[in-house]
């Protein structure tokens, strides 16, 4: 980790966070989308403590997580690396079969 | 903004026919030349449509008389991220594709591609974030550009900047000129003025001819006491707006009414800056309590205190008072919503294949439109053919 450079104010943020072991104080959505421009930890419930407000189903929300490299590391990323996944599948509610795994290039 | 499609249609038609017969028929043919009825087969003179783009890579034009698909345009490239922007005549769409980097003009009313840019060139890859919009007079279309230098040992991220096309510059159009702006700019709309409204972190205006940046509301950037509030967490992605000529972007916060941290005595509230883009006037408030997950604020045409919200449930609330008025449960998630500008009706879009329409008094579902795939991030616009 010591070859990444802070590079803006959330970023900084965070240092200070992790180093003062305070994470919960970065504003983690203040702006969106861009594979480096977002720091979003990934999470199992909603703001409330619930489940209500996350996306349903996740079909709905597969290329909205994909295509703005929103969650690069649990979604293909099909702004850059992975253009072509979900080809097959234009309507991920119904050709949820079809949509498969990605694999790193030989 | 208050006259009904009816009348509008009405008043068109009585000034056409009173035309006629005061200047004869040559003129007659003029005053209908310069307001048609139709333009290849689409109802113009103001009328409305929704536009949406989908997977695998189409943009989509519904009739908000009829609710019926009118016309769908195949997109160049691959899909990636639907932005659309509309020309003031409601007839070109600029849509954005390929991976967040092409825009493509379509002429709405035949398909025909009227503009075209690739941003990328050489080693620089360009993308841009949901970021566009035309000038109030369609002369102009402006993106955000956030350029990586791909080198053959590193990537060197460049500054991002504004650049400016000329429309009129067709097909492979370059930008005329670029001015540096902020990091992390992913919605923007034109002001009358002619400055260009950039939301990120802060809401700030940019003047397309100088450069010179000016802010309009401190966000992540506010001056209130840190002991009393959080700083805001701006949800700015898709544009809307345009049926009632705002530029409104929600954000979340908390006021502290005890200790910091004290949510026991805290208030979680909604918040939105709304910007008309005729006078540039702005506006900031937080009144609407914070139950549940909004993408988009819509403004209703006939009553301003009035926004409507949609994500998991379509919600409609008093700005004024705070007051959560109707919630009404969706089928799915939905990012986008917009509605007509008589405040009769509410496209929901945006993640799945179908459109959820809806009435905007008791919001309850009154049709839906199926589409060929996802409409994942894409936007959902109205266009008032003229």
């Amino acid at each position: 980790m010591k070859h990444l450079k802070s590079f803006n104010k959330k970023a900084k943020m965070l240092d200070q966070a992790t180093s003062q072991n305070e994470v919960e104080e970065v504003v983690a959505m203040q702006s969106i989308v861009g594979c480096t421009s977002v720091n979003d930890p990934g999470w199992e419930v909603d703001p409330f403590g619930g489940l209500g407000s996350l996306c349903q189903p996740m079909e709905s929300d597969l290329y909205g997580c994909a295509d703005a490299c929103w969650w690069p590391a649990q979604v293909p990323d099909t702004m850059v690396n992975h253009t072509a996944f979900g080809d097959t599948a234009p309507k991920a509610n119904e050709d949820w079969r079809k949509i498969d795994s990605v694999f790193p290039e030989e | 903004m208050k006259l009904t499609k009816i009348f509008k249609h009405a008043v068109l038609a009585s000034t056409m026919g009173a035309a006629a017969m005061l200047a004869g028929c040559h003129n007659a043919t003029t005053v209908a030349e310069s307001a048609p009825a139709t333009i290849n087969g689409m109802k113009a003179g103001g009328h409305e449509y929704i536009l949406t783009v989908t997977r695998p890579n189409q943009l989509h034009i519904v009739d908000t008389e009829t609710n019926q698909l009118v016309r769908t345009c195949d997109v160049p490239g691959v899909f990636g991220n639907g932005g659309i922007a509309m020309s003031p005549d409601g007839r070109i769409a600029y849509v954005m594709t390929n991976k967040w980097e092409d825009i493509y003009g379509f002429d709405i009313t035949n398909c025909e591609i009227k503009f075209s840019a690739k941003q990328s060139y050489s080693n620089v890859q360009v993308k841009s974030f949901i970021s566009m919009a035309v000038s109030a007079d369609g002369k102009e279309l402006y993106t955000v550009q956030n350029p990586v230098r791909k080198l053959t040992d590193r990537f060197e991220t460049m500054e991002p900047r504004l650049a400016v096309f000329n429309t009129a510059d067709g097909l492979n159009a370059k930008p005329a000129r670029t001015f540096p702006v902020d990091r992390r700019i992913t919605k923007i709309g034109s002001m009358q003025n002619g400055e260009v409204i950039l939301g990120g972190g802060d809401l700030k205006a940019i003047d397309p001819k100088t450069g010179k940046v000016r802010m309009l509301k401190a966000l992540q950037n506010w001056d209130r006491a840190p002991d009393k509030w959080v700083p805001p967490d701006a949800f700015a992605m898709h544009t809307m707006g345009e049926h009632v000529g705002e530029f409104i972007m929600p954000y979340f916060t908390i006021r502290w009414n005890g200790a910091p941290g004290d949510e026991s005595k805290a208030d979680f509230l909604w918040g939105h800056v709304r910007i008309d883009t005729k006078t540039g006037e702005v506006e900031s408030i937080e009144t609407v309590p914070f139950e549940f997950i909004v993408f988009n604020w819509v403004t209703d045409p006939n009553d301003k205190d009035i926004l409507y919200g949609s994500f998991n449930q379509l919600s409609k609330h008093n700005v004024k008072t705070g007051e959560t008025v109707k919630v009404q449960p969706m089928d799915h998630t939905y990012y986008n919503i917009n509605m007509t500008g008589d405040g009769k009706t509410i496209y929901i879009g945006g993640t799945s294949s179908d459109i959820s329409i809806h009435d905007a008094e008791t919001l309850e579902k009154i049709g839906s439109i199926q589409l060929t795939g996802d409409m994942s991030t894409a936007d959902l616009r109205l266009a008032r053919l003229k």
